[in-house]
């Protein structure tokens, strides 16, 4: 006689495993609801405009800025954004600087940095990558489409890491136009905020216990603003589960 | 509450209008039916991943799939089974998804530390055991016992012949039964 040997002490088993959760029509409705706000989303303005219309728009607006990633040399520094408010130029010692480099340069970067597939989520629009990294010594991952994450290669700071890997959910669009992740670390949750309107005042690490990953188009490319390059980066924080 | 949307009407969320004459849900109407197929499209999404952990996921993308081609549902057929088909393609985008990132990237596999087994809650003899069962026969099983949907039931979310539907959990009890039984006298 096994554990196996019957039809009611696998059915039991089967049911212990895969048995709904008491909540499911809640989550079947909340899931029904952000589809609904997602797909009630229409991208208006620059949103709006076609990929090759915003790159246009996009280097234009650098290059009137006073930067040029397009032309020039490879191997400077690609000035960031230090927040929304500010157009200081974040520190070229800054361990996350991005170089000043073509398209097609930046490219190659992104995915030596971020080997992984920088696909979007075919319904819910391109999400190209996130940065994140905490105040606290946590983790230091990066984000694919597909819910894993994986350390950062030659960055500085890895060593500090105590938890190489972060769960995340698959984004979910929320009601205001950004998305929603769900993030899961040693058994705590947070909720990840990213939204596409980079200049809007209330976004940032909040004190909400809710993170906003700001972002900037640059020469095509959606880099995500990772703070106040004086400040140690604020970009995740892991509350407890909700 | 299905009916047809009058036109220039505000009824809830914006109405969905089909190029055709048949009704079509309105955006309420979807939402209501998606709540009340939920625990079924939870198992399939459940039986297609062979797990537990992305089941939210799953069943949120499928949301927005669902609302996306709700003009191609006809309110008069049987929901769950459209809306089954569209949890299934979305679960298995996920699994394939999955398996080209392993496949593509095998040197990152050796080099990040281990995932997390992907389902604290299935027992380690049973997430080595379900895999090997196609999520079809998953699929049929899980309704069939978590669920106890009759036959005639199952064949119809999964569209399926109902023949076909006792077929496979007969087999799949079968196989897991033998898997499983060998693996606790090993």
């Amino acid at each position: 006689m096994t554990a196996y040997d019957s039809n009611q002490d696998l059915d039991a088993r089967l049911r212990e495993a895969f048995l709904p959760p008491d909540d499911v029509a809640a989550v079947a409705r909340d899931a029904a609801a952000r589809a609904i706000a997602h797909r009630e989303v229409r991208p208006r303005g620059f949103a709006a405009m076609p990929p090759w219309a915003r790159g246009i728009l996009a280097t234009a607006a650098l290059f009137l800025m006073g930067f040029s990633p397009l032309w020039a040399p490879e191997g400077e520094p690609l000035p960031l954004w230090t927040d929304d408010t500010d157009d200081q130029v974040a520190s070229v010692d800054d361990p996350y600087r991005w170089e000043r480099c073509s398209d097609s340069r930046l490219d190659a970067i992104a995915r030596e940095l971020f080997p992984i597939d920088l696909v979007g989520c075919s319904d819910l629009g391109p999400l190209p990558f996130e940065q994140l990294r905490p105040a606290q010594p946590m983790v230091c991952q990066v984000a694919s489409e597909d819910a894993t994450w994986r350390p950062l290669p030659g960055i500085d700071g890895l060593a500090w890491l105590s938890e190489p890997l972060l769960r995340l959910g698959t984004p979910r669009p929320t009601d205001d136009g950004g998305y929603q992740l769900m993030a899961e670390h040693g058994g705590q949750r947070a909720v990840l905020l990213i939204h596409p309107r980079a200049a809007a005042p209330s976004f940032g690490a909040g004190a909400d216990g809710r993170l906003r990953i700001h972002r900037k188009e640059v020469a095509g490319y959606v880099v995500h603003e990772l703070g106040a390059s004086t400040e140690p980066f604020f970009l995740a924080r892991i509350d407890q589960e909700q | 509450m299905q009916g047809r949307p009058e036109p220039g009407t505000s009824e809830g969320h914006a109405p969905v209008t089909a190029p055709h004459a048949s009704p079509r849900l309105t955006h309420d109407a979807f939402a209501e039916r998606f709540e009340g197929a939920a625990r079924v499209l939870w198992t399939i999404a459940a039986a297609v991943l062979g797990h537990r952990a992305q089941v939210e996921d799953v069943i949120q993308e499928a949301a927005i799939v669902g609302l996306e081609k709700l003009d191609q549902f006809d309110p008069n057929t049987h929901f769950e089974a459209w809306m089954g088909r569209i949890v299934r393609f979305v679960a298995l985008n996920h699994l394939r998804r999955e398996a080209r990132r392993r496949t593509s990237q095998p040197e990152l596999l050796e080099s990040v530390p281990a995932v997390e087994p992907l389902d604290h809650d299935l027992d380690d003899t049973l997430q080595a055991a379900l895999p090997g069962l196609r999520p079809v026969v998953r699929a049929c099983l899980l309704l069939k016992v978590v669920e106890e949907l009759e036959y005639r039931e199952i064949a119809q979310v999964l569209e399926i012949p109902e023949g076909t539907a006792m077929s496979h959990v007969h087999r799949a009890r079968h196989a897991l039964q033998s898997q499983l039984s060998q693996e606790v006298m090993g």
